[in-house]
Order: structure tokens, then sequence, then C-alpha cells
């Protein structure tokens, strides 16, 4: 399957780490079903947690609104077919 | 607007935080139209913050799905009127 390109919302990622946020997403649409929202941000937040730490929360789905805090850089929103990525890191206090 | 009654489909918080997380809901979806899914789910996530510090993240929606690591004793899900709501507090180390 060759999704198209992915088209960035908001984000505040250095370019590196979105190319890898994207790519996980792309990766997971091709292990799972386009329905299976939980498998595929369960794969991407996996990825992220053995690269850059733990801490990492991942939403996936075509109708949500969310309001997070999040660790600075660490933020990317994103629309890669049918699907909607928000990935980001959590933060436990106000920096 | 009188919503129905939500339905826990599963938590970890004590019965005091869930009744709590589902006035809130309710409590939002009075304030704003149930589209505004970002602005109901602004309003609970800031309410949590206030009562039990800092680092909640919520979630509203009809369609989605999310993998997360969270603080013990922090995480609900639940279903009100036509929406799903995730709330946890995240955990960052």
């Amino acid at each position: 399957m060759l999704e198209g390109k992915a088209v960035i919302e908001d984000t505040d990622m250095p370019d590196k780490m979105q190319i890898q946020a994207m790519a996980s997403a792309s990766e997971a649409l091709d292990l799972y079903d386009v329905f299976d929202c939980t498998s595929i941000a369960a794969h991407i937040k996996k990825e992220f947690d053995t690269k850059y730490g733990s801490g990492w929360q991942c939403v996936v789905g075509s109708s949500f609104g969310c309001f997070f805090t999040h660790s600075k850089g660490t933020f990317v929103y994103f629309t890669l077919e049918t699907l909607n990525f928000l990935i980001f890191k959590g933060a436990s206090y106000l920096i | 607007m009188l919503e129905g009654k939500a339905m826990v489909k599963e938590t970890d918080m004590s019965t005091k935080m869930q009744i709590h997380a589902m006035a809130s809901a309710s409590q939002a979806l009075d304030l704003y139209d149930v589209y505004d899914c970002i602005s109901i789910a602004a309003h609970i996530k800031k309410e949590f913050d206030s009562v039990y510090g800092n680092g909640w993240q919520c979630v509203v929606g009809s369609n989605f799905g999310c993998y997360f690591t969270h603080s013990s004793g922090t995480f609900i899900y639940f279903a009100l009127a036509t929406l799903n709501f995730l709330i946890f507090k995240g955990t960052s180390s």
C-alpha cells in the first residue's frame, strides 16, 4: 500500500522527528487496518518511546478533539489518508 | 440540556474522581456545542489541572483510538451523549 503524502497541520517538532512520525504512521497503516486506530496509535507510540524516551502519547482517528500540555518540541499533528494523527510527549509540570 | 447517564467503559480512578470527571463533561456539554470537541476537552482538562495538579490530558470525539502511558489511578474512559471521553494524567518519565 502506498500512502499519499502526509499533510502536517501543526507542529513544534524538529524536522527529523517529524519525518520519523510520518514514517511510523505510514508503517502502521501497512501493518494494521485503517479502522484499528488503537493498534496504529500503539505502534507509533511504542516506536517513539523506544527512540526518544518514554512518556509519548498518540491519538489516531477521524473525529476527535483534545486539549493537553506537552513537553517543548515534541508535538505534531498531521493527516495521512483518512486519519488524523496526534503525537506528543506529555508533561506533568509546566516549565 | 439534560444528558443521559454517563457510561464508564474503563477506569482505574477513585469513585470520587470518576464522578468529578463525568460532572465536568456534563458541564462542558452545557457550555459548548457537541461538535466543539476541543473546547469541551479544554474545559475538562483545565478543571482537572486545577483540582488535581498539572499534567492532565483529555481526548473527546466520536471516532478515535489512542495509546498512552498514564500515572496510576488517573485514567477514565466513558461515553456521554454522542461522545466518548478519555481523561488521564500522562507520565513524562
